[in-house]
């Protein structure tokens, strides 16, 4: 993906996670949004990684960085749908 | 005989820079699941505390951030290539739009300590200010080092230091939708 490509991807990601956290509230779809809106932060942190920071040259680093985003992500699922 | 290539050697920038990329995922990554992990004890409150932020002032700023970020991909892919006019004003701008998000925060900072808000307030507050407060730190350490880098842009120099406004775009993307989306 292109640097230009990617910031346009960025920018449409952080507009639906801001518009889901405005039309959602809380309660069960309040839950389902927020691991929506993690998932997205994700997604986000990964092509900041592979395109930005130039890591698609490096695939194992990558790699290791996105298994270890997730598992934090995870972590703060499991923390925010506990709370 | 040579050795096979290791999987660090495709590293884009010094190592250094990506000690230091760790090094602040694993603190900002550790003070937002303490974060998530107190908010358990008084969901109620953090929601109410978090309805006095500026959600849509914080959205801009990722919006911006992100922009920045780009700009500065520009300006180190042009500095590579030797196009130093085009570098600079990339890195300049880059670091105008950083100023922009230090100026919306300040504005955001100011509103709630004219509400009475502060560290003591709730700890929803305690941690969005140390957590933010310190990001923004960063940020200005970024517009400057950007800045810095835009008079003279050499390559290696210039690519740390966009790496190093990567990582400030970086840990946003995740310390944004924890403070202010998650409920």
């Amino acid at each position: 993906m292109t640097l230009t490509r990617t910031w346009g991807v960025l920018i449409g990601l952080s507009m639906a996670s801001t518009g889901l956290a405005a039309l959602v509230s809380r309660g069960q779809a309040g839950q389902a949004a927020v691991g929506v809106i993690l998932l997205l932060a994700w997604i986000k942190a990964h092509l900041i990684l592979r395109t930005y920071l130039g890591l698609g040259r490096s695939p194992v680093v990558l790699r290791g960085f996105d298994i270890a985003l997730g598992l934090v992500m995870m972590g703060m699922l499991g923390l925010a749908l506990a709370g | 005989m040579t050795d096979a290539p290791g999987p660090l050697d495709d590293l884009p920038g010094d190592l250094m820079i990506w000690v230091l990329i760790v090094s602040e995922l694993l603190v900002f990554g550790a003070g937002l699941l303490v974060f998530l992990a107190v908010r358990w004890t008084d969901p109620a409150g953090f929601a109410t505390a978090q309805d006095q932020l500026h959600r849509v002032g914080a959205g801009v700023n990722t919006l911006i951030l992100i922009t920045s970020g780009w700009l500065a991909a520009r300006g180190a892919g042009a500095a590579d290539t030797g196009l130093r006019p085009a570098a600079r004003w990339n890195l300049v701008a880059a670091a105008g739009l950083g100023v922009i998000f230090l100026a919306i925060k300040a504005s955001e900072f100011s509103d709630l300590q004219d509400l009475g808000i502060s560290t003591e307030t709730h700890p929803f507050f305690t941690f969005y200010f140390l957590l933010t407060g310190f990001h923004a730190a960063h940020v200005l350490a970024g517009v400057v080092l950007l800045g810095v880098l835009s008079i003279r842009p050499s390559p290696d120099a210039t690519e740390n230091g966009v790496a190093f406004w990567h990582m400030v775009d970086l840990v946003w993307v995740i310390l944004f939708p924890v403070i202010y989306l998650v409920r």
